[in-house]
């Protein structure tokens, strides 16, 4: 049974080390707060509903 | 008495009106912090972010990260430019560059000589995380001047040679459309370079010079006819 992104999408799968690598760049690296404050609804949304929203992510253990 | 700002906790000499780039530049080498879109003789304009640094107010305590291109440097000033933070972010930038970049350092003609490439095995990437997405590498390049190529696949919205163009020679041929992902260098009124009012050979070599060590410019006399080598001598000795 596959909801509607996993038709869409298939199986892939985000990287959690490199999202979380995107979002730190975002916040520290913007140049301005705009691109700054883009990553806090994310980690929040990550924090609160992590639960529902693992099923979209992958832990990759190492990139050669 | 003179004022005393911290690299990495060891105390130096700080320079009135300077930004933390010259400052350590002056103070613990050039070579101390890694720069893309940064260039000499242009001002600083901090959009690539590679050179920021840690800027704390007490020896380890709570930082905020700034571009040292153009934060300028004060007193008391605690500056870590190789913190793990920081290296975590030069090195996610680098490669966010890449995800846009043709990846064929092995037949580029700045292969060895390429100020991406140096800022990239400086910072420790060896490969790009990011699947294939959306990207320039298609952009034809523009033959149609004489004896300039220009590869705009290459381009990482660096700007230098658009300010190059601005603020060295004045001529303000080169320029940047669009905006976001739609960004692209334009030449005169978004001509190729055979038919903007490119009389004066100089006002290229000033972007040349700069977009050369990136492979987006170059020059087709140099790769064509390496043996006019007295040509060679004229154009860069305008530089």
């Amino acid at each position: 049974m596959k909801c509607w992104k996993q038709r869409i999408w298939g199986n892939y799968k985000i990287d959690t080390e490199l999202f979380e690598d995107l979002l730190h760049t975002l916040e520290v690296g913007s140049l301005c707060a705009h691109g700054g404050g883009i990553p806090l609804p994310v980690k929040k949304a990550l924090q609160y509903f992590g639960d529902e929203l693992e099923q979209y992510f992958v832990k990759e253990t190492s990139h050669v | 008495m003179s004022k005393i700002a911290y690299l990495n906790n060891r105390p130096y000499e700080i320079e009135a009106g300077e930004t933390i780039i010259s400052f350590a530049r002056r103070s613990i080498g050039g070579d101390s912090i890694p720069t893309l879109c940064d260039a000499p003789n242009l001002d600083p304009f901090g959009s690539c972010r590679v050179c920021s640094v840690d800027v704390a107010l007490e020896k380890n305590g709570p930082s905020k990260t700034f571009a040292s291109c153009h934060t300028p440097v004060a007193e008391g000033q605690y500056i870590y430019t190789v913190s793990k933070n920081i290296q975590r972010l030069r090195k996610n930038i680098i490669e966010l560059v890449l995800t846009d970049h043709p990846l064929d350092c092995l037949t580029c003609e700045v292969n060895g000589n390429c100020e991406l490439q140096t800022v990239a095995a400086r910072v420790g990437i060896n490969s790009v995380r990011y699947p294939e997405g959306e990207n320039h590498l298609d952009r034809e390049k523009d033959l149609s001047h004489p004896y300039m190529v220009s590869d705009l696949s290459k381009c990482i919205n660096c700007y230098r040679c658009v300010r190059a163009c601005d603020e060295v020679q004045g001529q303000f041929v080169l320029s940047m459309a669009g905006r976001g992902f739609d960004s692209r260098i334009i030449k005169g009124l978004d001509e190729s370079f055979g038919k903007t009012a490119l009389a004066l050979v100089v006002a290229l070599f000033a972007s040349l010079s700069y977009g050369g060590h990136i492979g987006c410019v170059s020059i087709k006399v140099y790769r064509q006819h390496p043996e006019n080598s007295d040509c060679m001598q004229l154009l860069w000795s305008w530089v």
